[in-house]
């Protein structure tokens, strides 16, 4: 039931901002839709309703306004080596990072937000190794620990905290 | 930095301070007409005019108006066509026998295609149900919908979507039955009339001068266009099921197999 209200919610949203107007008529048929899409949808999206909370939601919105800083931090850094001598700013490299967490939308949590960072990218992911292959614009170690360091663990604590 | 990338920044920037200058102030000219063609004005004063009831079609926004009261028997030999090709496609390709559910891709793809294809459902809904008050329509929402199944038959593998419902026989069912619809709303006016001693076009909406019959515009305050909202409903559902079925028969069709 709670998983039928959490994407019920979700759909309303999506239909009201994409509408973009709160008549009687946008109400009435948003609901409707949102009801509909909800009972077909709400299984593949939420696997264990027991995770749905608040404190979790909070945690989601106190990492995307961090994650904003870290984009915007990633951003300049690129532009700063984009416009400085490209022998001496980039060393590209691929590097095999693995994760800990469990749950798919960790996971993919973890992998978007390094690839949206500039400068990495995951062009690979190994559900058997449990690892990440990450294309890093500038690889500054080749450290185990550092590179992760460097590259994962500050979404891989929030990915921990939101979903597994 | 070296005076070549100096060089690119500059050139960069002095571009764009341009482009947005030329476009603020109008130098390239890209100008509107003022005035208003005869054939214009006859549309603006009939698509929605409650003080000309017998003219208008009573349906606020206009290209959905034209496209489904004024020319409504164009657009019905559009959807013929539209199905005709499908029918074809299915023709040619045979029927789709029963697959094992593929790899798919990643892991992050269907996790995100989740997300997404669930919130392409809505939008493409939303579009079909205002296609009488904005931009769109039932092909346009239909279309849309039909893009949230495609995503998911290249992201889960037909044989995964088969499993869970997605099936030939159930979006065969589903085009049809939105195409029964459409045929019923099209005579829904002329069925009324029958009844009513008095004769009637077909694909009517709106009472029309010598035809004091016609479908309401409104419900408590709520516009919903009379028969245009059904059309655009029913040609949502029938668009994206036909969709669906030509997805499905290009990537599973002509294989031999297990019959589904």
């Amino acid at each position: 039931m709670m998983r039928f209200i959490a994407v019920f919610l979700l759909g309303f949203l999506v239909y009201i901002v994409f509408t973009g107007s709160v008549s009687l008529y946008d109400i009435v048929s948003g609901l409707a839709v949102a009801v509909i899409v909800s009972a077909i949808c709400s299984r593949y999206l939420v696997r264990d309703e027991r995770k749905l909370s608040i404190a979790r939601l909070g945690h989601l919105i106190s990492f995307v306004i961090r994650f904003i800083g870290a984009e915007i931090r990633a951003h300049a850094d690129v532009t700063k080596r984009i416009l400085s001598d490209i022998r001496k700013a980039i060393n590209p490299g691929i590097i095999k990072i693995p994760y800990e967490v469990q749950s798919d939308y960790a996971i993919t949590m973890i992998a978007n937000s390094i690839t949206n960072t500039p400068g990495t990218a995951v062009v690979e992911i190994d559900p058997a190794e449990r690892c990440f292959y990450v294309h890093w614009l500038y690889v500054k170690t080749y450290k185990r620990d550092e590179m992760k360091r460097e590259v994962v663990s500050f979404y891989e604590d929030y990915a921990r905290r939101v979903f597994d | 930095m070296s005076a070549y990338r100096a060089l690119i920044l500059v050139s960069m920037v002095v571009f764009a301070l341009a482009l947005s200058y030329a476009l603020t102030y109008g130098i390239l000219r890209l100008e509107v007409p003022l005035t208003l063609r005869d054939l214009a004005k006859l549309y603006i004063s009939t698509t929605f005019n409650p003080l000309k009831r017998e003219l208008s079609a009573m349906t606020p926004e206009g290209v959905t108006a034209i496209v489904w009261d004024y020319r409504g028997t164009d657009t019905f030999f559009e959807i013929v066509v539209f199905y005709g090709a499908i029918i074809g496609s299915v023709a040619l390709l045979g029927a789709v026998y029963r697959y094992p559910p593929g790899p798919g891709l990643s892991l992050i793809a269907k996790t995100v295609t989740r997300i997404v294809a669930t919130m392409i459902l809505v939008v493409g809904a939303a579009i079909a149900l205002h296609g009488h008050l904005t931009p769109g329509g039932g092909f346009q929402g239909g279309a849309t919908l039909a893009v949230s199944i495609t995503i998911a038959l290249v992201t889960f593998s037909l044989g995964a979507l088969m499993l869970r419902g997605l099936t030939y026989g159930g979006m065969v069912a589903l085009r049809s039955l939105g195409l029964i619809g459409i045929v019923l709303t099209v005579f829904m006016v002329v069925i009324a009339s029958l009844t009513a001693g008095i004769t009637a076009y077909v694909f009517q909406n709106q009472p029309k001068p010598g035809v004091p019959i016609g479908m309401a515009y409104s419900v408590d305050g709520i516009v919903f266009s009379g028969t245009v909202w059904f059309l655009n409903v029913l040609d949502a559902i029938a668009v994206a099921a036909g969709f669906a079925l030509l997805f499905i028969v290009l990537i599973g069709g002509g294989v031999e197999g297990e019959r589904e």
